[in-house]
């Protein structure tokens, strides 16, 4: 059974083809103006590595914020179920009872039941604010690449506190230390400080009970995870590929779909 | 500077610029609303729906064919009065031969005008868009009343109750936030029979009990109906939206009209199966939801929801409650209009408001809710923080609940339809493991 799932994210899109419940193949590839031209491009490139046509998936599910935008798929899901679908698959045996998610405008915090199913989520409610956004902004303030803040983070010995979780005030907090001489790596440390921060507040909100699964492309800065490890104080289960955990759910969810209706 | 407006009133907060440039606004705001208008009710009349629907549907626009009727009313003598809020009793209105028409308003190019005044302040949509509907003048029926009454549940409205003056006649009438005591009561009381006085002045007419006894029949037949309609929702053969069209109507119809209207539609709900039997219960609460800003009702019955149950003060509470007369003296019958709007109302600007929550709980447990949506208008604290204390009642008794923030534009559509869509496949997927 071939199927794909497809992530259009305000940032990145993302796509995942699945063959007999393994990953076969993956694309990411930032958001272009065009979502559904984006959205072909990247399952494209995820095909090319299972070696693949587009002919031969049996089934695809979009989600992400674009989710109604493209033509390609069958049916759509809320980022939601299919990262809560996509943890479920990536790291059944482990135990996880939370999610969190830092996708590019919406954070997220996940509740699964006993038996995996969402029991109850939170999103940011406003804005950029605490968002993958946020950290990808005050780089560019920096300077710095976005792969370079985690490593970079870890060097510091005292963070900076950086108050405003709003990333246009945020953004001039930043602008005064960098002019103040305060060192990078301790601006950075404290922006990921702040951003932790903001997402514990909403994982206490839905309750943060072990295992705690972190995912979203921030999951692969080492100086986020760090953080927020530091702020709930549990250590996180960081999936391999964090940003593509919400395209798989919706490519194992296709495969559920395909299944149910006797497809091969 | 105070300048001078319409009928000689003096301009305290808005000045004559102010109000030539929303006046400017009044077409587009017209058009605005029969384009939303027009555009909701085609998307309601695609899906299975009763066929006496189409009466309300004839009444959905606000400055359509009604606005026409009213104006023809009141160029012949008749009175119309404005309200806001579920809290002006429209028995003591129509006893004296008086429309209420409720003008909370949920017109979202209507906020602009407000914008130029009050931008700054933080307010919700539903008063900001209130506000720049009589600055623009773009409601007919607005402009032909000849008092607006004004009761102060929360500081928004306190203060656009004060600064519609600048514009309009206003009447306030002073809520009381504690609602369960002596005093309470009394206060309230004191209010009813203060606006009675005001009426009986602008009118010069004395209010004379065979007038406020017709007038509370005429509502009690038109609770009554709705309390039927409200019963019939549960069996599922009409779409929430729809239920919440029908509450609406209300707020400027000719009463009797409306009344047999509900009738006719309950006639035909007895008989229907539902409209939607796989979709997720869903209950609305929180935040008045106003025509036409439709944003949550239709995200929630798009994303395979049905709003089978609603707790709103523009939905189920507006007509739900009847008046209970003991004695059929003046005094009596006050008294009973009185605690009709004070008691049973769970509006959040009520403290304490634990029978909200019981109310909530009740509801879904009668209807099958599997969870609720409270929706809270940004800018809305009362609704806002009464959204937090429902989350923990609710989800103690295991019922799950969402609670969204929204404005009037569409720039949240998106975001908003995530939340819902998500909440839906939440519910469906806790039903598939249960059954
Ligand atoms: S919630 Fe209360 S204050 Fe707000 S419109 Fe309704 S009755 Fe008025
Ligand atoms: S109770 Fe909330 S929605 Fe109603 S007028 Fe006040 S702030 Fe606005």
């Amino acid at each position: 059974m071939i199927t794909a799932g497809i992530d259009l994210g305000s940032t990145y899109v993302k796509g995942v083809v699945l063959v007999d419940g393994a990953v076969k193949g993956w694309g990411v590839q930032p958001t272009g103006p065009d979502h559904d031209e984006t959205a072909r491009a990247v399952l494209g490139s995820a095909l090319q590595m299972a070696g693949l046509r587009l002919e031969e998936l049996g089934y695809i599910v979009s989600t992400g914020y674009g989710r109604r935008v493209t033509s390609l798929a069958k049916e759509t899901i809320s980022e939601i179920s299919a990262n809560a679908e996509g943890t479920r698959f990536v790291a059944r045996a482990l135990g996880v009872r939370t999610i969190l998610d830092i996708g590019g405008q919406d954070t997220k915090a996940i509740a699964l039941d006993e038996r995996l199913n969402i029991d109850n989520f939170a999103m940011n409610d406003k804005c950029a604010a605490g968002t993958g956004r946020f950290i990808e902004a005050l780089a560019g303030v920096l300077g710095v690449g976005i792969d370079d803040m985690g490593p970079l983070s870890l060097k510091s010995q005292s963070p900076l506190r950086i108050t405003s979780t709003c990333t246009v005030f945020a953004r001039s907090e930043v602008v005064t230390l960098i002019a103040e001489g305060k060192p990078k790596e301790d601006i950075i440390a404290g922006i990921h400080e702040a951003l932790a921060k903001r997402l514990a507040t909403m994982a206490r909100k839905v309750g943060v009970r072990r295992e705690v699964f972190f995912d979203g492309g921030p999951a692969r800065n080492i100086g986020m995870r760090a953080a927020l490890e530091k702020e709930l104080g549990v250590t996180l289960v960081v999936p391999e590929r964090p940003q593509i955990v919400t395209a798989t759910g919706a490519a194992v969810l296709a495969a559920a779909r395909l299944a149910k209706a006797g497809g091969q | 500077m105070t300048g001078s407006g319409k009928g000689g009133r003096v301009l305290r907060y808005m000045n004559a610029e102010m109000l030539e440039s929303a006046r400017a606004a009044r077409g587009r705001i017209q058009e605005a609303a029969r384009e939303q208008v027009q555009g909701h009710l085609a998307a309601m009349r695609a899906n299975d729906r009763p066929r006496a629907m189409a009466y309300f549907d004839g009444m959905a626009d606000p400055f359509g064919k009604r606005a026409e009727e009213l104006g023809r009313f009141r160029a012949s003598g008749g009175r119309v009065v404005g309200t806001l809020c579920y809290f002006a009793p429209a028995e003591i209105f129509a006893a004296f031969g008086a429309v209420p028409v409720r003008f909370c308003s949920g017109l979202y190019e209507a906020v602009h005008p407000a914008n130029d005044l009050l931008g700054d302040a933080g307010l919700c949509p539903l008063v900001k868009s209130t506000l720049g509907l009589k600055m623009s003048g773009a409601s007919p029926v607005l402009e032909l009343c000849d008092l607006v009454v004004v009761p102060t549940p929360c500081d928004a409205k306190l203060k656009l109750g004060e600064i519609l003056q600048d514009t309009v006649e206003v009447h306030l009438m002073n809520l009381p936030a504690v609602k369960g005591t002596e005093e309470g009561r009394a206060s309230w009381m004191n209010e009813i029979k203060g606006l009675v006085r005001r009426l009986e002045g602008l009118y010069g007419v004395r209010l004379m009990p065979r007038m406020l006894r017709k007038a509370i029949a005429t509502y009690q037949r038109a609770q009554a109906a709705w309390r039927r309609f409200s019963a019939l929702r549960r069996k599922g053969g009409i779409w929430g939206r729809d239920a919440l069209l029908v509450a609406q109507v209300s707020f400027h119809d000719d009463i009797a009209r409306w009344t047999e209207n509900v009738n006719r539609l309950c006639d035909e709900l007895e008989g229907r199966p539902p409209v939607a039997p796989e979709a997720a219960r869903i209950m609305l609460g929180g935040s008045p939801v106003i025509w036409p800003n439709w944003k949550v009702p239709l995200l929630i019955e798009e994303s395979g929801g049905i709003i089978i149950a609603d707790e709103l003060c523009s939905g189920s509470r507006t007509m739900y409650d009847p008046v209970v007369v003991g004695e059929w003296t003046m005094e009596g019958m006050l008294v009973a209009v009185a605690e009709r709007y004070l008691v049973p109302c769970t509006c959040p600007s009520f403290s304490p408001n634990l029978d909200r929550e019981e109310n909530m709980l009740r509801r879904m447990r009668e209807f099958g809710a599997e969870g609720a949506v409270f929706h809270v208008l940004r800018g809305c604290h009362l609704n806002s923080l009464d959204a937090t204390k429902a989350n923990v009642v609710l989800r103690r008794e295991r019922l799950p609940m969402l609670k969204v923030e929204s404005e009037y534009d569409e720039g949240d559509l998106e975001q908003v339809r995530t939340r819902i869509e998500a909440f839906i496949e939440m519910i469906r997927a806790r039903r598939e493991q249960s059954g």
